[in-house]
């Protein structure tokens, strides 16, 4: 049906002819938007005083939804933690995401020591669409045979025990949901309060041009409860999540 | 109702879904003020409905994604079915859906020779059992595991499993095997913003993220209600849909969709396309005293504190949407004729109002939904009630008006159904009760009125 023509008909079931104009405030419109990254500016003001209180937060919902929480003091830890998770599953086979968090932790070195082999899925941007979409089903046949995908993260949410991470150039949708094993990375300072403060700075980012083409908020192994009610891991997504609080 | 497997089935439901949020709602802080938040903001977005519409379409064609608005399920049907010939669409995967549902839209495609799987495990199970998901958020709940096994076993052609993990795991390898080869899923949205132009996916289990990492191409379905105007009132509505539906603070996954991927992405679909329908929600819109019933998020609260759905179970509406909200929305949509009877399933007794996350006063438009049936269209073709049953509406009325009608009614009622009753219960009762105890027992009238038993227990 034409859009124009079913427009109409809703306006016409509210009992006006034609669109409103601006309809009155929702009852918690964001400001305009200086307005907005004022308070985005202020959130992230908020958190950056509040880190160590918010990832303690943090640490204590990641357990209530299922992560199994690992605290670092600092990021050369990172790297050993992580290798010793990989030994604990017996993984062989892993695949990382080009957060840059994984470089500064240095799991290439640490993996390497334990003999578990780590592939990396970005594209190669110098190359046809052809070849792109050749690599992107080479991609595809792998994160499903590996072991463990290992991410960062752009946020936690301490209210909700949520890790959040957006799709984009290096970071595949897939190997935060594909292999069976899930480890992440974040660091203090990146922990928000709650979901209202997420979708504050969504919304900025969006307005200010910075649209990701999707965002996932991740909180613990995929779950079931189908047959008979008994809670089962692991049905789609990963059966177990492992995140590592940094600082 | 002997099946002691459904009762129980009913009872994990009750005990699991409702009990968990109470808790959730005792636990969040200002509980009732979120509730009141979540009504504002489906008033205001449903009274502004095509003001909302026009900005969420403008928004996600900015973000590449292509829109269709259907008047109907055949409207709609038919965009999908062209867009799966025209790209040569094989297989694909659905990720819970209850709008497609609706559409019928399975057997449209299943007609052409398309491949269509569920992927909630729920849904799957009664995808292969040919069955009809019996609750929205628990759709197998009817089965046991034994059931799910044979089902699972007969499928993969491979050794049958036995515990709720292995049959699990199983599922997992053999819908992982569909998800590689899909070309197109279709989902639902729980929400859609209208601002940012996107469409928000709530599961458990992750068949939402493989819908939208896997095939080339996504379409999403919703019915024109189911938006939001900003990513703020998005934030509010999360908080309080989760809570109610399985009372977790938050669902293992909330996948954002704001159009197609980037192309420098490893993966996620090259096309989306977003489905709005009506499909006769315009008549719920245009009718003041039943608009509210648009605010529905459809998280199956008002079924779970139900005591009639909690007996009878979901399969007994008959329609897709169950339950106390089913009761209302279904008779609209289909006209007030294939629902017609779906009003009177139930005692008024208010639990669903009060467990509503944003307050819909189900049994006030349950009352007004009964008095608009009773009286029929004006076109006598679209008349809901035969003669029969408007006396019997009317008898009701005249009977519960007055004590003496009513005394003399129920033992009228008592010496009528003597032959039929067992155990206090109707298994098998002649028209007109024949058509209700067909799929579930029909309560044999007391023995005395609970007035006589008030008077006489001394």
């Amino acid at each position: 049906m034409d859009r124009n023509e079913f427009i109409s008909n809703v306006s016409a079931s509210l009992g006006r002819t034609a669109l409103p104009g601006e309809p009155g405030a929702t009852p918690i419109r964001y400001p305009d938007l200086s307005g907005a990254r004022e308070a985005a500016a202020d959130v992230r003001r908020d958190v950056d005083v509040r880190s160590s209180e918010l990832l303690d937060k943090a640490a204590d919902a990641l357990s209530t939804t299922g992560w199994n929480v690992h605290r670092a003091e600092t990021m050369e830890d990172v790297g050993d933690l992580i290798a010793q998770i990989c030994r604990d599953i017996d993984a062989e086979k892993a695949l990382r995401s080009g957060h840059e968090v994984l470089d500064e932790a240095g799991i290439e070195l640490a993996l390497g020591r334990v003999g578990v082999e780590l592939s990396d899925m970005t594209l190669n941007d110098e190359t046809t669409d052809d070849e792109r979409d050749e690599q992107r089903l080479a991609h595809r046949q792998e994160v499903f045979k590996t072991d463990v995908g290992i991410t960062g993260g752009d946020y936690v949410i301490a209210e909700t025990g949520t890790l959040v991470i957006h799709p984009k150039k290096g970071v595949s949708r897939l190997t935060s949901l594909a292999p069976p094993v899930h480890i992440a990375v974040v660091r203090r300072g990146q922990v928000l309060p709650s979901l209202d403060e997420l979708f504050l700075l969504e919304h900025v980012d969006i307005h200010s041009g910075d649209r990701h083409a999707a965002m996932n908020l991740i909180s613990g192994p995929s779950r079931t409860g189908d047959i008979e009610a008994t809670i089962v891991h692991g049905i789609h997504g990963p059966v177990e999540t492992h995140i590592v609080l940094v600082g | 109702m002997a099946d002691v497997r459904l009762q129980q089935a009913h009872e994990v439901v009750y005990n699991g879904f409702h009990r968990a949020r109470l808790a959730a709602a005792g636990d969040t802080e200002n509980w009732e003020a979120q509730r009141d938040l979540g009504k504002a903001i489906k008033d205001h977005t449903i009274a502004n409905l095509d003001y909302y519409l026009d900005m969420l379409a403008t928004n996600v064609e900015k973000n590449g994604g292509r829109v269709y608005f259907a008047d109907d399920a055949t409207d709609a049907n038919a965009y999908v079915r062209r867009l799966a010939q025209s790209n040569g669409v094989e297989t694909v995967i659905k990720s819970k859906s209850m709008v497609s549902e609706e559409m019928g839209l399975n057997h449209v495609l299943e007609v052409d020779g398309v491949e269509v799987v569920e992927t909630d495990l729920g849904e799957y199970i009664v995808q292969l059992a040919g069955e009809a998901p019996y609750h929205i958020i628990a759709p197998a709940i009817h089965k046991s595991k034994e059931q799910v096994a044979d089902l699972l076993a007969e499928e993969s052609g491979s050794e049958r499993r036995e515990t709720a993990e292995q049959l699990t795991r199983q599922a997992r390898e053999m819908l992982r095997e569909v998800f590689q080869r899909a070309d197109m899923s279709i989902t639902g949205a729980n929400f859609a913003v209208a601002e940012t132009g996107s469409i928000v996916l709530v599961t458990n289990e992750g068949n939402g993220r493989m819908a939208t990492s896997m095939p080339r191409i996504h379409v999403a379905a919703m019915g024109m209600e189911k938006l939001v105007p900003s990513a703020a009132d998005l934030s509010a509505m999360l908080r309080i849909l989760i809570r109610s539906a399985t009372g977790q603070r938050i669902s293992c996954y909330v996948t954002m969709v704001n159009g197609p991927r980037a192309h420098d992405e490893e993966d996620g679909p090259e096309e989306f396309h977003l489905v709005i329908m009506n499909n006769g929600r315009d008549r719920l819109l245009r009718d003041e005293s039943l608009r509210e019933a648009l605010n529905c998020i459809r998280c199956g609260a008002c079924m779970n504190s139900c005591p009639v759905y909690r007996k009878v179970g979901g399969h007994s509406y008959g329609w897709v949407y169950p339950g106390p909200i089913g009761s209302i929305v279904s008779p609209v949509l289909t006209g007030l004729r294939d629902g017609s009877k779906l009003p009177a399933a139930s005692s008024l007794c208010g639990a669903c109002h009060d467990a509503c996350p944003v307050k819909i006063n189900i049994p006030r438009m349950l009352l007004e939904l009964r008095s608009q049936t009773a009286q029929g269209e004006p076109d006598p073709a679209q008349r809901a009630s035969g003669v029969g049953e408007r006396f019997t509406w009317k008898a009701w009325r005249q009977g519960m008006m007055s004590r003496r009608r009513f005394e003399a009614g129920s033992s009228v009622a008592k010496i009528v159904s003597s032959p039929f009753n067992r155990d206090g219960w109707l298994k098998k009762a002649p028209p007109p009760i024949a058509g209700w105890t067909s799929s579930r027992d029909f309560p044999a009238p007391a023995s005395q009125s609970f007035g006589k038993w008030f008077a006489e227990r001394g």
